[in-house]
């Protein structure tokens, strides 16, 4: 009996702490129901816009305040940012779309808009467009910007702010080798010369200074009439004569730094400081022409103001295209299910410009990213911007060109681009010779989509 | 209350067909087995949310693969059947992974024998009775607990050509260093030196089996007049082949699941010199959303490390040797 009342007590001691127990459980569950409204209610009336960006460090304080512009000038919603790594940016972006727990409106970097699309990832934005939204879009936006973003009839991501590349050059470095700073090379041939009589190296032959050296396949293809895709019959032109030209070029300006051309560049690269603001090798003197970004601009107006420095379009080779580039184009999103999209779609609008192009003036200068329009640039405040940066000009010029290639809107996207990047490593490090190399990417992406079709992804 | 209740019930009807001695011995059992069952109630509380966790994120993604590598899936549409084609495709049509197994398959052969021969010879140094033992022990473990990523980035700029530690190093000899992480030829090589770092963790593991070599042993190499080398060649070495044959299986099985190093220093390149396995299959799965195919490359993956680690414990009869 003793027993008994001994297990009794401990029978009713143990019910008694998993009463407790799951009485604390039930009530920190009701706790954190009860909070959750009151935590992410933000003001009383406002509907919240749940945003995604990967805008640290030193853009973060712009974004920020493009983020308070918005609020101040809404009665309906508010944003409720996330700022988010890019290492897992696009998994967290599928994996909360797919979870049915999407933010309202992303801010992509990944080159993958049609591919996200053709996976039903996002949601087609020209729906929310009104008709004078649409022609205006339509006529009066950048070319680049007008033709990105598309897939199969649909609008998924509009532009905001895309990268352009020009050449940035030293006056002073021009000077000091003899050359005249106001003529600059009018053939990428005549660039390589010029970059020649820049170049610096220490007594055991290392490059020290590097005059100029043409990078990226993608970049350069562009200005040699060649690209990867063609827009007018939707097929992919990576084999081409141009593509040839381009890589032959690359290949042949790597072979002037001699046999170990490669291995001294890349050594120089090594040696290099971050690209991060002051310490831009740029900045540091480490180039004297470099084919660089829009977004330089401003970060050499922030951190070295007082550099003498110009921008120039990349001239083109002989019978090349003229004030040709490739564009990286950034993108806001809207993921499949997000619960505001009327939030979404105004902050859309009101950020890039669509909705009052001289209003969102105010903001590119903030990030130094290119617009969406023209019309953009009219803005007085804008132009008052411009005349800090002159510079910048170039930019705006490249811009309006017909001549600039953008990432082809298939649906394998990112195979397609880490193939075209890989060409380039076997080119520039000798491994294949151009040629062979084009075959090679041919080669490859054939199998991947043939691989594709026995699958049954569509092309 | 509620059991002493059901044990009385049972009592009652037993009385009714059994007899005293026999309702008595069926009321001792009721207890204990309710006595049993209320204990056993209050283990599976506490180990439930590790079976739940295990079921849910373990076993249910193991066994949804296996459906998964016969399916076109992209994990926002619902998976569409497609058969053997996944794994038709890999096996015919894919040379990147061919590729990946080729780099992983040297992964595994170069750098578990090293870590095997270095974890053994610093495990016979640190068992040394010199002062300070503790320290260096210590010393040569810390590294096995920095966290992957930290070692990674310091190895980044370990390895630079231009200002990397090695390099300035070699330059001291007059020696020109590759370019490590750059260079198709020495990139694989460089995250092979670099998985040296982590042996720490195996050497503690050989310590202990060192540990476990009966004295007595030592004792008759010596009456027999064996010497050191002797001693280590036939007493040493066979008494630690059930702990080394312990490191050689988890070795393999970790250096195919190697992805860490080479995604943040890497990431496969240049030329595919690092493309791991499992950076491969994290390519397809991620970047170009083909679950499918990453599940069909999940489970080749599966039966290669199986029939390696098979083919260990096979040979083990031959080399391995239990008991003292």
């Amino acid at each position: 009996m003793a027993v008994d009342d001994e297990l009794t007590e401990q029978g009713r001691s143990r019910r008694a702490a998993l009463k407790s127990a799951a009485g604390v459980a039930v009530a920190a569950a009701a706790g954190v129901f009860l909070l959750e409204p009151a935590q992410f209610m933000i003001g009383k009336s406002r509907k919240k816009v749940r945003y995604w960006h990967e805008l640290g460090g030193e853009w973060l304080k712009p974004m920020e305040s493009i983020l308070e512009s918005f609020n101040r000038s809404q009665d309906t919603y508010e944003m409720d940012p996330l700022l988010i790594s890019d290492s897992e940016a696009d998994s967290k972006m599928m994996l909360s779309t797919v979870g049915g727990e999407p933010p309202d409106v992303v801010l992509i970097w990944t080159q993958a808009t049609s591919e996200w699309a053709d996976s039903g990832l996002l949601h087609p934005l020209d729906s929310f467009m009104t008709p004078a939204e649409m022609a205006w879009f339509k006529t009066r936006t950048y070319p680049v910007v007008r033709k990105s973003g598309w897939f199969k009839g649909n609008l998924y991501g509009l532009v905001m702010g895309f990268d352009l590349f020009v050449c940035f050059y030293r006056p002073d470095h021009f000077r000091q080798a003899g050359l005249d700073p106001d003529k600059f090379p009018e053939t990428l041939e005549e660039l390589v010369e010029v970059g020649d009589h820049l170049h610096k190296f220490n007594a055991s032959g290392d490059i020290t200074r590097m005059g100029f050296l043409p990078s990226h396949f993608d970049r350069f293809a562009a200005l040699f009439g060649g690209g990867f895709y063609n827009e007018n019959t939707g097929a992919l032109t990576l084999n081409t004569p141009e593509n040839l030209r381009a890589l032959n070029f690359l290949a042949d300006c790597r072979k002037r730094f001699g046999p170990d051309g490669f291995k001294k560049v890349i050594r120089f690269e090594s040696g290099l400081s971050s690209d991060d603001g002051a310490s831009w090798p740029f900045i540091q003197g480490n180039y004297s022409i470099l084919v660089d970004g829009e977004w330089r601009v401003e970060q050499l107006h922030r951190y070295k103001p007082d550099l003498e420095y110009r921008t120039i379009p990349v001239p083109p080779p002989k019978g090349g295209k003229k004030r040709a580039s490739f564009a990286m184009t950034n993108f806001l999103v809207m993921p499949k299910g997000a619960r505001c999209p009327d939030g979404a779609w105004e902050f859309i609008r009101f950020w890039t410009g669509l909705r009052n192009p001289a209003a969102a003036a105010q903001f590119y200068p903030l990030l130094g990213w290119m617009p969406l329009s023209p019309d953009v640039t009219h803005a007085p405040q804008y132009q008052a911007w411009l005349n800090e940066v002159p510079q910048y000009r170039s930019f705006l010029d490249v811009a309006e060109s017909d001549n600039i290639r953008i990432t082809p809107p298939v649906p394998f996207q990112l195979y397609l681009m880490d193939q075209v990047q890989r060409t380039d490593d076997y080119v520039s490090r000798g491994t294949l010779t151009p040629e062979k190399a084009l075959v090679r990417l041919e080669h490859d992406v054939a199998h991947e989509l043939e691989r594709r079709r026995r699958l049954g992804y569509a092309d | 209350m509620g059991n002493l209740a059901t044990a009385t019930v049972v009592v009652r009807v037993t009385t009714c067909t059994e007899s005293r001695y026999s309702n008595v011995l069926v009321l001792r059992f009721e207890n204990t087995l309710s006595k049993q069952l209320r204990s056993n109630l209050v283990g599976y509380a506490f180990v439930g949310p590790w079976i739940i966790g295990f079921l849910v994120f373990t076993a249910f993604p193991f066994l949804s693969s296996i459906y998964l590598s016969f399916n076109r899936y992209n994990i926002v549409k619902p998976p569409v059947w497609v058969g053997l084609q996944n794994y038709s495709t890999l096996f015919h049509d894919d040379p990147q992974f061919r590729q990946a197994l080729l780099v992983t398959l040297r992964f595994a052969f170069c750098s578990v024998p090293m870590s095997i021969v270095a974890g053994v010879c610093l495990a016979l140094l640190l068992n040394q009775k010199v002062r300070g033992l503790s320290i260096y022990r210590t010393l040569f473990f810390l590294p096995s607990i920095v966290p992957t990523v930290a070692s990674a980035t310091i190895f980044l700029w370990l390895f630079n050509p231009e200002i990397g530690l090695i390099n300035q190093i070699l330059s001291l000899f007059h020696i020109q260093g590759p370019a490590w992480l750059l260079d198709t030829k020495w990139a694989p090589w460089s995250l092979i030196f670099m998985s040296l770092w982590g042996v720490g963790n195996s050497m503690v593991i050989y310590l202990a089996g060192l540990k476990d070599v009966p004295t007595y042993l030592y004792e008759a190499a010596l009456i027999d007049g064996a010497n050191s080398l002797q001693r280590l060649r036939h007493v040493t070495l066979p008494m630690l082949t059930p702990v080394i044959f312990f490191n050689l299986v988890m070795g393999v099985i970790g250096s195919f699941q190697y992805f860490t190093e080479a995604y943040m220093m890497t990431k496969g390149g240049p030329e595919d010199a690092t493309l791991y396995y499992a950076l491969y299959l994290f390519m397809r799965a991620w970047r170009y959303l083909d679950m499918g195919y990453a599940s069909a490359l999940a489970w080749v993956l599966f039966a290669v490390v199986m029939s390696i680690t098979l083919l260990l414990f096979r040979s083990q009869k031959k080399w391995v040797h239990y008991g003292s």
